[in-house]
């Protein structure tokens, strides 16, 4: 068996980190890709709303292929090696063998998702094919959804667990797709339409709504924690820098679903391009801040034996900001694929 | 400073919730200092106000 150990933090940690990370992705982008075509089918013909949601709706498929292979190779390894996972600092220690026999019983599950990839990965010409209904509901998403939030929530083996501590692990798996995953989908749309304020125009106000999803979601991760509050409360760096993070998160959050989505919606309206290029660049650190707060608390999380003081985590956190804000910038200028779209409209 | 905080603020759900996160900020320092969890628990209480208000929202 290999592995290795840095700073407290074990190799089928780092594996079960990425396995919720590929599953909490795929899971969010089925879930919006769904929402997006449902809406798009029941736009009018003559409504431009509904090519640009289908657009974007189809453009997802990409994030939950290579979210579902992301957690596919994890979980390959996993079952040779081995994970664990919690959130807010507040933690219940899974051991080995009870991981080790839930991603075992799970193995015809992911069998079933890396077929779905495939098929999905096969189809990439005529994509339409994932789509294909009468009703706008996509069997495609929805088959590749109800997958992964079943691997997300079932990473523990729960039998003869109490029922606060089965409910905790459920909600804690699960919420990721609606916070972790949801972020990531958010600053993907943002990516993919920062050059197309026309398809921003048409996007943008669905962000509010979205960002409900994400509070739920957080919900969903606070009840679990209350569920085991205060006997897993462990006062570490850890902890601290989790909570910091949740502080900043909150903060962050309502300011980028409040108003800074509002500004750049009304100077798009108004066509004020420059102050919307103003805005959106305070919504680019915004975006970079979200999320590298929701990655790194799940990170810290799957790592309960984390040695590294807060200094340090804290110097990695605003370091990892800084390379997502440069990186946005460089995307922003090589993807040219929204402005295409614009001109063949 | 209303007029200020009414400017960034546009729903009471916002407000809300920012006093939630300052709570949270709260309670790192407390829980540290004190090691009593009694700011944690109020910023508890905002975040589960402020998502009801979230969710009626339109």
């Amino acid at each position: 068996m290999i592995g290795f150990e840095i700073f407290g933090m074990e190799s089928y940690q780092l594996l079960s980190f990425g396995r919720q990370l590929g599953l909490s992705v795929m899971g969010a982008a089925s879930l919006w890709a769904m929402v997006f075509l449902y809406l798009a089918h029941n736009k009018k013909v003559e409504d431009s709303a509904g090519i640009f949601l289908t657009w974007i709706g189809l453009r997802m498929r990409w994030l939950v292929i290579s979210g579902g292979f992301l957690a596919f190779v994890m979980w390959s390894v996993l079952t040779m090696i081995l994970p664990v996972a919690a959130h807010e600092g507040v933690t219940l220690v899974t051991s080995k063998e009870s991981i080790l026999s839930a991603m075992n019983f799970m193995t015809p599950l992911y069998i079933l998702i890396v077929g779905f990839l495939l098929f999905g990965l096969a189809k990439y010409k005529n994509p339409y094919v994932l789509i294909n209904s009468k009703k706008g509901i996509s069997w495609f998403y929805i088959s590749t959804f109800i997958l992964s939030s079943i691997a997300i929530s079932y990473y523990t083996d729960l039998h003869g667990l109490p029922t606060n501590e089965s409910f905790f692990h459920v909600f804690h798996g699960f919420h990721s797709i609606f916070t972790l995953g949801t972020v990531l989908c958010l600053d993907f749309m943002f990516l993919s339409t920062q050059n197309a304020p026309f398809v921003q125009k048409h996007l943008f106000p669905l962000f509010p709504q979205i960002s409900k999803v994400i509070w739920i979601g957080l919900s969903l991760d606070l009840l679990s924690t209350l569920l085991i509050f205060p006997e897993a409360a462990l006062l570490t760096p850890r902890f601290y820098f989790a909570q910091i993070v949740v502080g900043v998160l909150i903060i962050n959050g309502i300011l980028l679903s409040g108003i800074i989505t509002r500004r750049i919606l009304k100077n798009i309206k108004e066509g004020h391009i420059e102050r919307s290029i103003r805005w959106e660049r305070f919504a680019t650190v915004a975006g970079a801040i979200s999320i590298t707060s929701w990655m790194s608390i799940t990170f810290v999380d799957h790592f309960h034996d984390l040695n590294i003081s807060l200094v340090l985590l804290f110097g990695l956190y605003v370091l990892v900001i800084a390379v997502i804000i440069i990186g946005h910038e460089i995307w922003n200028k090589l993807d040219t694929r929204a402005e295409r779209l614009h001109v063949n409209m | 400073m209303h007029t200020i905080a009414q400017k960034i603020f546009q729903r009471k759900s916002e407000l809300i919730m920012f006093l939630a996160g300052v709570f949270i900020l709260l309670s790192v320092i407390t829980v540290a200092i004190t090691g009593d969890f009694v700011f944690w628990k109020i910023a508890k209480f905002f975040y589960v106000i402020g998502v009801v208000f979230i969710i009626f929202d339109k």
